[in-house]
């Protein structure tokens, strides 16, 4: 009788057990051993392009003191967020029309289509971008014939911006759209009958409802934009040096690991806290 | 979401309504129908309801009493009749310009609004300072108990506390007339009797009229003064919920009240000149007024109440008798709900003191004679 129960009870943990090793295992394999790696390595040497094991802030002091790094983080940082604002306001009256306007069907359609562009590689629709971009390039010839002479649009703050947009603008839809496909119609339906009319009701009720997912859409865009490379480089024309075009440089030249290593670090901190500081912005009430 | 486009230029009166006399109705419902595609959710509701009482609609589920309900807000258009308020046709008046607030079977409370700001949100959108606002949200909170939960979020109270902030919220604007759809149907028995005292004194003190749907007997009965009961689109009966609960005025709000037993008959005229009700159970006296204007032939529904209706284990000598055998007994405190089926299929419920059951000695299976008084039948005509 009781070792039938115990051999229930443990094969009812195995069971548990089973389904919940991967996560853990997942997250030592491949989050926590890069990341103690990657802050030990921030503390070793380099010695005639050499990596040595060792113990000193030199790689902190070095990094933390030098104007270029503030000035890569500054700029990366501006970067991210306008492309996130910038996302996040183009999305919003596209997810509006999807979640309030369209019919159930046509809603599948188009949140199918916002998928597609992930078919293909993020780096083959940036490089089709500088087609469109480049001095002779279909935009540039186009406004040539209307008699605007711009130059090339490469290389400038606007390919930055549609390069971002370009990896970021469905994602945000996606998430921004179940956000508001979620949200109770009643709430909108009580409003209306508590004297809010129909131009009032998307700043009263419809956008603070889902503030969630805005803020969640936005955050995900800066994080895409605060660590992308692929725009930075083939659309910036490494003009804009960001932490990522950083962090390359830095092991390109001397096999400085260790300094590539703390501005990874750095990414990370400021990443992980405005993570947080979103999540909970998004879930303050006013 | 509703466009600019669809508000019309408002009328005062409707256009039907200037050959008839003018209601002095708080709120009237004239030849309401309302369809969806080839689907009547409502046809021909005909309701006045008087300023500042408490008026309780209920019938099964897909009656169309929400569908009202929500044709008085603004959420539905009507597809035929008039909506009066104060004789003013209201028909196409927007949600937002009914200023009939509503109490929500899910509350809809804004989960990203505190207390104090779910509570103040229909007084800001009419425009209401700052200060006033202020005074008059503390006010209601302090009137239902709230104020010390003013700066929680929603999901940080309990079920009851939802109840008062949903109620505060609606009552806050001082509405001539308060709509609530089924509130009380996510609380336990318990919270739900308390909070049903609470809106039945609520009303009195303020004087509104309260408009309350729900599925529930005893809500309506309990707090209503009038009932008025639904069933596929029409109204079958309105009235006090004595009125009601005495002489219902058809079959089926004799049915959906339950506790009532119900005898397909014909009237027959005796050669004494005495009139009787015949049906496949037997033959039956009654002498309710209602008895006078039948005639001969004419097919009623003889309805006796559970409480009106003896059992005997033995035939005996009262002027109404049926046999039927005992098929199911229900303990309801110190209450039993004897079910019995006659041989005919007649079903007959009889209410009965715990200590008279012990007494007769009876079981499911055995046969009993129910018995009633004359003067206790009811008669509906069909």
């Amino acid at each position: 009788m009781t070792s039938s129960l115990s051999i229930r009870r443990l094969s009812r943990l195995a069971y548990g057990g089973i389904w919940s090793l991967p996560l853990p295992l997942w997250l030592a394999g491949f989050f926590l051993g890069p990341m103690i790696l990657l802050i030990w390595l921030s503390f070793w040497d380099v010695k005639n392009f050499l990596l040595t094991p060792d113990f000193q802030l030199e790689n902190w002091k070095k990094m933390l003191s030098a104007p270029y790094f503030w000035a890569a983080y500054l700029r990366t940082f501006i970067i991210a967020i306008s492309a996130a604002a910038l996302v996040s306001l183009i999305a919003l009256p596209c997810s509006l029309a999807i979640s309030f306007f369209l019919s159930v069907r046509a809603r599948m359609v188009v949140l199918g289509l916002f998928v597609v562009p992930f078919f293909t590689s993020y780096l083959v629709r940036v490089y089709s971008w500088q087609i469109y971009l480049t001095e002779n390039g279909i935009v540039m010839k186009l406004l040539a014939a209307i008699g605007i002479d711009s130059g090339s649009l490469l290389n400038t703050p606007l390919a930055l911006m549609i390069g971002l947009v370009t990896l970021t603008l469905p994602l945000v839809i996606v998430i921004q759209s179940i956000s508001m496909l979620s949200l109770d119609k009643t709430l909108i339906d009580a409003a209306y009958n508590l004297g809010c009319g129909p131009c009032r009701v998307l700043f009263a009720t419809v956008l603070p409802a889902v503030r969630p997912g805005i803020v969640l859409g936005a955050l995900f865009a800066f994080i895409f934009s605060f660590g992308d490379f692929v725009t930075a480089t083939y659309l910036g024309g490494g003009k804009f040096t960001t932490m990522s075009i950083l962090i390359a440089d830095t092991v390109k030249s001397g096999q400085q690991w260790p300094r590539a290593a703390v501005v990874a670090l750095m990414m990370i901190a400021t990443l992980l806290i405005t993570a947080l500081a979103s999540i909970a912005f998004a879930y303050r009430r006013t | 979401m509703n466009s600019l486009s669809e508000i019309k230029p408002a009328r005062s009166v409707a256009p039907s309504e200037l050959e008839r006399p003018m209601s002095h109705a708080h709120i009237s419902l004239r030849n309401i129908r309302k369809t969806y595609g080839d689907a009547v959710a409502v046809e021909n509701l005909n309701l006045d309801i008087e300023e500042g009482k408490f008026v309780a609609i209920m019938g099964p589920s897909g009656c169309g009493k929400s569908t009202m309900l929500r044709m008085l807000a603004g959420l539905e258009d009507v597809s035929g009749g008039d909506i009066l308020r104060e004789g003013q046709w209201i028909n196409e008046l927007s949600i937002w310009e009914r200023d009939m607030p509503m109490v929500w079977q899910s509350l809809a409370l804004f989960p990203f609004l505190t207390v104090r700001k779910n509570v103040e949100f229909g007084l800001r959108m009419k425009g209401v300072g700052k200060a006033e606002r202020k005074t008059r949200v503390l006010d209601w909170l302090q009137k239902l108990g709230l104020e010390g939960y003013a700066d929680r979020g929603i999901d940080q109270l309990s079920g009851g506390q939802r109840q008062r902030v949903a109620l505060a919220r609606c009552l806050v604007t001082e509405p001539s007339v308060l709509l609530l759809d089924e509130p009380l149907s996510a609380l336990d028995a318990h919270l739900s009797v308390q909070m049903q005292g609470e809106l039945k004194r609520l009303q009195r003190e303020l004087g509104i009229t309260f408009v309350y749907v729900t599925h529930s007997h005893s809500e309506a009965f309990s707090m209503a003064d009038t009932v008025v009961i639904m069933n596929q689109g029409r109204i079958e009966q309105a009235g006090s919920p004595e009125d009601i609960y005495l002489r219902p005025a058809t079959p089926f709000v004799a049915r959906f009240l339950g506790g009532s037993s119900i005898f397909d008959c014909k009237a027959r005229r005796l050669k004494s000149g005495e009139m009787v009700l015949e049906g496949p159970d037997g033959s039956f006296k009654c002498t309710g007024p209602e008895m006078a204007d039948l005639d001969e032939g004419q097919q009623v529904s003889l309805i006796v109440r559970a409480d009106q209706i003896s059992v005997t284990a033995k035939a005996g000598w009262a002027e109404n008798e049926v046999a039927a055998r005992v098929v199911g007994e229900e303990f309801i405190g110190a209450l039993v709900n004897l079910r019995l089926e006659t041989a005919a299929g007649t079903a007959i419920t009889v209410q009965l003191q715990q200590r008279d059951m012990q007494a007769l000695d009876i079981e499911v299976g055995t046969t009993v004679t129910a018995s009633w008084h004359p003067e206790d039948g009811h008669i509906i005509n069909g």
